[in-house]
């Protein structure tokens, strides 16, 4: 109990208030650019928040994930190209609202489905983290190896195209986290025979090379190639207090959706790799679905836009529940967060809330202050975030850039840091090219070193080797249905393989 | 894009195949003789990386094969082409960057960067380059060192 009272006072502070407030606003900036996202912000953002007190940086961090959120829903309505992917669905009827005049209304429906949505599972993750912390500190290291297995089976299951390039990207991962130090001999690895490698290579390197500069070479090109994005889209808000404000009645008739979208993305934002997109998806076909007029989805129907936000905006707290638990993160965001935990000197997993209660109490607190603060800001500075769509893309890019170098320079003031970011970035660049997961690669990169201590201890307990995965009940679980899983995913790829080869046989 | 994952392919049994050939034995140190050894997760991995870079490339080269005879076209990516030597022609200059930062410090580079990349996004607003090329990193470098206590580079030059 104290715990949890020194953590709420501590959300409570100054600082605290101030950083969630930048953090939503900076988010919801970055969310509503095109081309731009909040997991990009919260990578670069990371190493800046080294100053800062564990709770004010975590929630800093935290309240752009959640403005990034709403932020993307603007340039959906508005110009009809999502700012951020989950944001597609809000294209089909908040874009149509917008062209009768109505944007403002449509992004106020977007605002306030995202924070109940956001409300529903943050409340999810501080009722069910801590118990669910408990069952962890009772798993093993074969309990523990089963579940990054099964996590890391799923994650390339849900987020690639293709399985190969997915076992690919996530090995890849694993083989780039075994670079440094052996964590039982402490050999040496793969570090040939430079210091600055013997630390092995840093997440905050990765994650701002791999998902922030590569995201912009690839954005710059698209500037040469695409002329018509360059041009300024105008963006008009009608004056008509009718089009701007958004009834009573009309926001009660959007709540069950709202509510029924929120428990869609707040189930599946449990589960890593879920990601928000089919949460997003899945929200707006319920909605459609159990809609009296159905045939007015994609033309302007407000529930339309209320459902896919409402599901998306839910996922980001739900895609905390694995991080605070296991230590595994659930989406991009959480990895990055496993970033900011460990320069605070945070290991997320089980036993965050015995070690770090107070810190954990006061996330929990700052989870739900930054939901009000962000119904707060997006109320009052709604047609300042419209406006920003404005922004030329030739001064955005360059500061993203030299930000970027910055941010690397800033973790361990080397300039080496700032070649591995260039690296990152163009494997992270020739990756997204390919078509090959960056998500799983970094998603094996954080999980490689827990699956590797997990082994070796498995291995001096077992009798059997490998094999008691198998013979453990728990683990034994986790195993067949990452089993059924992979088998379920490989069936379809052999599948789509050679109905291509029938395919060019008939051509 | 069969021509792309093919190449793709061919890059990952090359590195895959240095990797357990020379890289791992080399320069990775002994283990406690149980347990998992130092190269056990390694090497794992490699061999999974380098059979599924083997049936990729395969895959690739039976499409590739099979849309010649039939005259299928593909979309490429332009991997080998304008976007992949973009990528690299980017790289160069942040590269050049860090190099002249060594040695003329942050404040110099940054402006001197900023110039150049706002001339690649298309940038031809001579007062808004200029701008934008100054404050910017003088901002950053102010906003480090009176913010965080951070010092960016000053230059072996300025030392």
């Amino acid at each position: 109990m104290e715990d949890i009272l020194a953590g709420i006072g501590e959300a409570l502070t100054l600082i605290n208030f101030v950083f969630l407030s930048l953090g939503i606003f900076l988010g919801v900036i970055i969310g509503a650019i095109p081309g731009l996202n909040a997991p990009m912000a919260i990578a670069i953002a990371v190493p800046l928040t080294y100053y800062l007190p564990t709770t004010a940086a975590i929630g800093f961090l935290l309240g752009i994930n959640k403005g990034g959120t709403f932020g993307g829903s603007i340039a959906a309505i508005l110009l009809n190209t999502p700012g951020t992917p989950e944001a597609t669905v809000a294209t089909l009827d908040g874009h149509p609202l917008a062209q009768q005049g109505k944007g403002e209304k449509a992004m106020k429906v977007a605002l306030y489905s995202d924070v109940i949505g956001d409300t529903i599972s943050d409340l999810v993750l501080i009722f069910v983290a801590a118990p669910l912390a408990l069952v962890a500190l009772k798993m093993g290291p074969t309990e523990i190896a089963s579940v990054i297995i099964f996590s890391l089976v799923l994650i390339i299951a849900l987020e690639a195209q293709s399985i190969v390039k997915g076992m690919i990207a996530a090995c890849l991962g694993i083989l780039v986290s075994c670079i440094g130090l052996d964590p039982m001999t402490s050999s040496q690895r793969l570090t040939f025979d430079y210091v600055e490698f013997e630390q092995g290579i840093s997440i905050i390197g990765i994650g701002i090379g791999m998902l922030a500069l590569s995201e912009v070479f690839l954005s710059i090109h698209k500037m040469f190639t695409d002329k018509e994005s360059q041009e300024d889209k105008g963006v008009v808000l009608s004056d008509n207090a009718e089009d701007r404000k958004l009834s009573w009645s009309e926001f009660k008739s959007c709540l069950p959706t709202i509510f029924k979208s929120s428990g869609i993305g707040t189930a599946l934002g449990i589960l890593p790799g879920l990601g928000a997109i089919l949460a997003a998806y899945l929200g707006y076909g319920a909605a459609k679905k159990s809609s009296k007029n159905p045939e007015s989805f994609g033309k302007g129907n407000i529930k339309g836009v209320a459902a896919p936000v409402a599901a998306s905006a839910a996922v980001c707290g739900a895609n905390l529940v694995p991080l605070f638990t296991l230590g595994i993160p659930g989406n991009v965001a959480a990895a990055m967060l496993i970033g900011a935990f460990v320069i605070h000197g945070v290991t997320p997993g089980p036993l965050m809330f015995e070690e770090n209660g107070v810190i954990i109490y006061g996330i929990f607190a700052s989870l739900i202050i930054a939901n009000v603060l962000n119904l707060v800001l997006g109320n009052i500075f709604l047609r300042f975030f419209a406006k920003v769509l404005t922004l030329s893309k030739n001064i955005i890019y360059p500061v993203i850039c030299l930000t970027c170098m910055v941010g690397a320079f800033t973790e361990t003031s080397s300039l080496f840091a700032i070649g591995l970011m260039l690296v990152m970035a163009l494997v992270g660049y020739f990756m997204k090219l390919l078509k090959y997961p960056f998500v799983t690669f970094i998603i094996g990169f954080i999980l490689g070193p827990k699956l590797e201590l997990s082994l070796q201890q498995l291995l001096m307990i077992s009798d059997t080797g490998i094999w008691i995965m198998f013979t453990k009940p728990v683990s034994a679980v986790f195993m067949v249905i990452a089993g059924i899983v992979a088998v379920k995913t490989i069936i379809k790829q052999v599948k789509m393989f050679l109905d291509r080869g029938k395919a060019i046989e008939a051509v | 894009m069969q021509k792309s994952n093919f190449i793709a392919g061919l890059v990952l049994m090359v590195l895959t195949g240095w990797m357990l050939a020379y890289a791992i034995p080399n320069h990775t140190g002994t283990g406690m003789g149980y347990g998992l050894e130092p190269e056990g997760l390694p090497t794992v991995v490699t061999w999974i990386i380098l059979v599924l870079a083997v049936l990729q490339t395969f895959t690739s080269a039976r499409n590739l094969i099979q849309n010649k005879k039939k005259n299928i076209e593909d979309n490429e990516v332009g991997v080998t082409g304008s976007l992949g030597l973009f990528a690299i022609l980017l790289s160069c200059i942040m590269g050049g960057m860090i190099l002249l930062m060594k040695y003329a410090g942050f404040l110099f580079a940054g402006v001197v960067f900023m110039i150049i990349i706002q001339l690649i996004c298309g940038q031809r607003n001579v007062i808004k380059l200029g701008l934008l090329a100054v404050c910017t990193p003088l901002f950053l470098k102010l906003a480090f060192w009176y913010g965080m206590g951070v010092m960016l580079p000053t230059g072996v030059l300025f030392n």
